[in-house]
């Protein structure tokens, strides 16, 4: 009997790569504000390390939808009175909307939460990058407070 | 076929909430953001990430738990399990808004950077 599994992969790997390069580029133009901030005045840095971050997260996001293609029948309690069960398995549009459905919601939230860790990452790394540099300054003044004391006291 | 109905109706509905809340959500938020930030560009960005985020977070959440059912004989059947559905998903999206606002004023603390405390 002609079954589903392949229109399903073949919707489902497209709908993937292309979340994937969509989700990518976002990341890339909305982080290089963060990291002109995180690498001051080190501006090819900055754009070297956005070129890296997004060919990491091409390869997780990647690797993790490839991992997730496989589409496998998982008998359920009732299935075991059915011989025909396994056979009968993705023969339906029915079931083959529930399975893409559970693919794709499954890899995009993967991918959403991915997208946060993200964000939260720069949030963090700018906020000690700041703190570095107001210690660095408060520092500098402390030792010209040492070396020149102020000559009327 | 009424399952198939229900299900594409269930999904584009969905899809359609999810990015109208969030444009929503985008347009009103950067006056929230930038109050806490006190920079255009960075809050641009910051806005966009949360964006693009939140779309991806909700409608990959609700595709996700899109409920397997036994096979529906009318449309009246298909019309309720939509309805439910999305019932559920809106007061999922409410929580989740409330909470958000409750969240970033406490944030505004751990992302702003220390105050110089000038010594002379």
């Amino acid at each position: 009997m002609n079954n589903f599994i392949i229109t399903a992969y073949s919707i489902y790997l497209p709908v993937m790569i292309a979340l994937t390069i969509w989700v990518a580029r976002t990341i890339h133009k909305n982080t290089k504000v963060f990291l002109v901030e995180i690498f001051p005045n080190h501006e090819t840095v900055a754009f070297a390390v956005n070129n890296l971050l997004q060919m990491g997260f091409y390869l997780i996001s990647l690797g993790y939808g490839f991992l997730r293609l496989r589409i496998h029948y998982s008998p359920s309690y009732f299935s075991q009175y059915d011989e025909n069960a396994s056979k009968l398995f993705m023969t339906t549009q029915k079931e083959l909307v529930e399975e893409l459905a559970s693919k794709v919601g499954g890899f995009t939230l993967f991918v959403g939460f991915l997208l946060f860790f993200n964000l939260f990452l720069m949030l963090i790394l700018r906020r000690s990058s700041k703190n570095s540099k107001l210690k660095a300054q408060q520092f500098q003044q402390y030792a010209q407070n040492i070396i020149k004391p102020n000559p009327t006291a | 076929m009424y399952n198939l109905f229900a299900y594409i109706l269930y999904l584009s509905l969905v899809l359609f909430v999810v990015i109208f809340v969030g444009r929503f959500l985008y347009n009103n938020g950067r006056f929230y953001l930038m109050d806490i930030f006190n920079d255009e560009k960075l809050v641009d960005s910051v806005n966009r990430f949360m964006y693009a985020g939140y779309c991806l977070v909700n409608a990959g959440g609700a595709f996700n738990c899109l409920h397997k059912t036994n096979t529906f004989s009318s449309y009246t059947e298909s019309v309720v399990y939509v309805s439910e559905n999305t019932g559920e998903l809106l007061i999922l999206l409410g929580i989740m808004h409330f909470i958000n606002m409750l969240v970033l004023p406490l944030l505004k603390n751990v992302f702003k950077s220390k105050k110089v405390v000038s010594k002379t």
